[in-house]
């Protein structure tokens, strides 16, 4: 059986699939327009954020701090990038999804 | 004011310089860094001490200086050497070279050329919201999560300002901090929960 840590649930992994489609330059903003655009339904900046505490405590992803912009009030974004295990969790997640639906490969 | 807030509002106005301000001047980060350090120590050479540098600088600026600390407004004072800057360089384009605009300023004022970008940021003062967030959530965010999640908060207002309007903003944003204390709050109380069990926990061990 996994550990607790090794899995992942429904909207962290929508928070890592969307971190993984913004690419370079993942921050706050542009990972919340991400979900909001795909899933169609409105997150709150908490949620996102406890989500991605979470997941960087797991270590699946890395985050360091980056620039500060005027519109921000002179505060600095805080971008991240998933890791490699992170990855893994994400192919291991959508291979059984793929497995349950009958199919034979995935790919992330 | 302590040496450590000075050096606190210089550092941060440094980053500023750095990050945002200068696109907006239309010089990259570096030349538009050092233009602020000229101007701040009246054109002395890069290779002086930062801390001889910060004392130029706090002595030029000190009432602006001071008056954001207090108001933790910094970049006021951003916009301040900004608007400084242009009005005495008059930078022609985007690319424009430092060591020309800081030998020749009187040449480039002639040519008349005036900083359009600069002057259609200007006009437009960024909208702030109605209720102080750090205030709301101070309790509840790590120290790592403050400036991340508060700048998120304040960026997304100012987009949706332009869309929506003063009042519909300010409604969306008071809710959306609502929303955004619950996640927090749950958070929060799993952890001193969980201290609590195992203190208890521990307690049952011991006796």
């Amino acid at each position: 059986m996994k550990k607790s840590k090794d899995y992942i649930g429904e909207f962290e992994e929508l928070v890592l699939l969307a971190i993984v489609g913004v690419g370079q330059g993942a921050y706050g903003v542009s990972i919340h327009e991400a979900i909001e655009d795909a899933s169609n339904r409105s997150i709150s900046t908490g949620a996102l954020y406890t989500t991605l505490s979470r997941l960087e405590d797991k270590g699946l992803v890395r985050s360091w701090e980056g620039e500060p912009t005027s519109e921000r009030g002179g505060r600095v974004k805080r971008y991240y990038k998933v890791e490699a295990a992170g990855k893994k969790l994400l192919m291991e997640a959508e291979a059984s999804r793929r497995k349950l639906r009958g199919l034979k490969s995935a790919t992330i | 004011m302590t040496d450590e807030q000075i050096s606190k509002c210089i550092g941060a106005l440094f980053k500023m310089a750095k990050a945002s301000v200068a696109r907006s001047v239309g010089v990259t980060a570096d030349q538009y860094l050092e233009q602020l350090i000229c101007e701040a120590d009246r054109i002395r050479p890069l290779s002086v001490p930062l801390k001889d540098l910060r004392a130029g600088f706090v002595e030029r600026y000190s009432p602006q200086v001071k008056r954001a600390v207090a108001s933790k407004e910094t970049l006021v004072i951003a916009s301040t050497f900004e608007a400084d800057i242009v009005a005495r360089r008059k930078i022609e384009r985007p690319n424009a070279n430092i060591e020309t605009s800081a030998k020749e300023p009187e040449i480039q004022s002639a040519r008349g050329v005036e900083p359009k970008r600069t002057a259609k940021r200007r006009s437009k003062p960024i909208p702030r919201p109605p209720i102080n967030v750090e205030f709301v959530l101070h309790l509840l965010l790590t120290s790592d999560e403050q400036d991340a999640v508060i700048g998120d908060l304040l960026e997304r207002y100012v987009v949706k300002y332009d869309h929506l309007g003063k009042w519909r903003t300010d409604v969306w944003f008071c809710v959306e901090v609502l929303r955004s204390v619950w996640p927090f709050l749950k958070r929060t109380v799993g952890k001193v929960s969980g201290l609590m069990l195992l203190g208890e926990w521990l307690r049952k061990m011991i006796h």
